[in-house]
């Protein structure tokens, strides 16, 4: 399990991934299809030093061959480690929440952060569920072009540039008798 | 009066990106250009230089790119203060280089520019399934189409090896003694990957494709004599020719022991994949060769020599190499593209997905 949360109030994208997190939303990286490994994502390790996204929980992999070699990958859950480590970015995002507002009386403030720990420690299924839930969205091929294109419109915004010309040449073929020919066939 | 469709072939190669239009009815129009770019530091008189030498770059996010033909020149002209970088490596967008993206994408905007209107397609091409463990195209696949869709083009996306066999146009002679064209297996022997199709009346039957292609005998042969890479790929593109190897050259006599390993090593795995499949294809099959790494002289008879001491699972009615091994790639896209534009002007909204395959 490698299971990273975003911690901003914003959608982060982690490109080398090619995987975009909403805001507070957890995502198991050994559950989903990467471009790299988890672990050597660099745009992962840049986010995480920026403070926009939070590490829950991280377990190294054991491969273990099969029978019949078939691989599988092994690993050792900890639930109560999970879920410290949950209630512990719970508890943070309260706190700069509550340091934040200016209006907020203190004393109630502190009441609801008790009262939500108290059910996050009642009600450990649920915060599984929730976990489980976003981690196994996948992300399809359509949505996957939808994000690249509206990256690049962003970043080729402001790119300034006259039109590319290469190694031009025109060159007789039968191209006509080809497209003819396959269009009865296809 | 609104201007026509416009259909176009695109071939995002490792080492060149080429594009394909049809002029009139016979002739073709192809655009090449060097995948790859250099970065050079920002001076107060950039701009002066880089448009007094006529160099095609791009600026954007405080960064000059100089892209093309002309990234090789000025890596030439500033040695190991420049480097030349490449938007990808072994047929996927290279995961090591950062600007990739904008530089590929920039790329495809500069060259092929806009559409004309929203039935407009582009056909581009990518690796089929790997079997020797490297990157897949999934991820690769999306990137490339983002990249048309955003300037508004319809994009059908089709395996490289397929490619050549639209644009080659193989045959198998049935038992009843007719010929099923766009039968047989196209190869595609490009810098970065080998693709490879078995197709049947121009629908793929069976693809794949390696990494041991181009680049990976000019590193092999560069380890093994401890000569620069450069000398061994100049070496390659301009004095290579199977008819004619000298003995006392020892990198001419090296390349054409690895082209040996390149040719043994796809047949093999491909007889593998043929056999799994089960195939019902009896009848003797034509393979058609193209991509830059088979244009050396000779190159037809080297796959007729290796292949001859193989033990195949099919029968080989002819072996030939496209007359125009570079573009028939980007020629096969653009064959493509012309049919798919041709069903989509027939098409309501609902079918569009269908034909373009998403």
């Amino acid at each position: 399990m490698y299971l990273i949360a975003n911690a901003s109030r914003k959608e982060v994208a982690i490109s080398d991934l090619g995987i975009t997190l909403r805001a507070s939303q957890a995502i198991d990286l050994h559950k989903i299809e990467t471009q790299i490994p988890p672990e050597n994502s660099k745009d992962l390790q840049r986010a995480k030093r920026h403070g926009a996204i939070k590490i829950l929980h991280q377990e190294e992999l054991k491969t273990v061959i099969k029978e019949k070699g078939t691989i599988i990958k092994e690993s050792s859950f900890d639930k109560d480690g999970l879920l410290q480590d949950i209630k512990k970015l719970l508890s943070q995002e309260i706190d700069k929440k509550i340091s934040s507002s200016q209006n907020t009386n203190n004393a109630q403030m502190t009441e609801v952060l008790a009262m939500m720990q108290k059910i996050v420690q009642n009600n450990p299924g649920s915060v599984k569920s929730t976990i489980e839930e976003s981690s196994d969205t996948n992300i399809g091929q359509g949505q996957l072009v939808d994000i690249h294109s509206r990256s690049l419109n962003k970043m080729s915004k402001e790119v300034l540039g006259a039109k590319l010309a290469g190694k031009e040449e025109v060159k007789d073929s039968k191209l006509s008798d080809n497209v003819d020919e396959l269009s009865k066939l296809l | 009066m609104s201007e026509k469709s416009r259909a176009c072939g695109a071939d995002v190669g490792t080492m060149f990106f080429q594009t394909a239009e049809q002029k009139d009815q016979n002739d073709i129009k192809f655009n090449t250009i060097r995948n790859s770019f250099v970065q050079i530091e920002e001076t107060d008189d950039i701009e002066d230089v880089l448009k007094q030498n006529s160099w095609q770059y791009i600026k954007g996010d405080g960064k000059y790119l100089i892209l093309g033909e002309d990234s090789l020149r000025v890596a030439k002209l500033f040695p190991g203060k420049v480097d030349l970088r490449r938007p990808l490596a072994d047929g996927v967008l290279n995961k090591n280089e950062p600007s990739k993206m904008l530089v590929l994408s920039e790329m495809i905007r500069l060259s092929l520019g806009d559409p004309t209107d929203p039935k407009s397609v582009v056909c581009a091409c990518i690796s089929s399934p790997p079997i020797d463990g490297s990157v897949d195209s999934a991820f690769h696949k999306a990137r490339l189409t983002g990249m048309f869709k955003r300037l508004g083009w319809n994009v059908k996306i089709i395996e490289e090896g397929l490619a050549v066999i639209l644009s080659e146009r193989p045959t198998v002679t049935e038992s009843d003694g007719t010929e099923a064209p766009y039968s047989g297996f196209g190869i595609s022997f490009g810098a970065g990957k080998i693709n490879c199709v078995l197709a049947y009346k121009g629908l793929k039957i069976l693809g794949m494709s390696i990494k041991k292609s181009g680049d990976w005998i000019d590193q092999k042969v560069a380890e093994q004599l401890g000569v620069p890479l450069a000398q061994v790929t100049s070496k390659k593109e301009r004095e290579l020719d199977f008819t004619n190897l000298p003995e006392d050259d020892d990198i001419l006599y090296a390349l054409d022991i690895y082209y040996g390993v390149m040719i043994e090593n796809v047949f093999n795995h491909f007889a593998k994949k043929f056999i799994e499949i089960d195939s019902e294809f009896d009848a003797p099959l034509d393979i058609v060769i193209a991509g830059g790494t088979s244009s050396p002289k000779g190159f037809c008879s080297k796959v007729e020599e290796v292949v001859r001491g193989l033990k195949l699972p099919f029968k080989i009615k002819d072996i030939r190499v496209s007359s125009d091994p570079r573009n028939s790639v980007v020629k096969g896209c653009l064959t493509q593209a012309i049919i798919t534009q041709k069903k989509i002007a027939k098409a309501t909204e609902d079918e569009l997905s269908d034909i373009l395959g998403d």
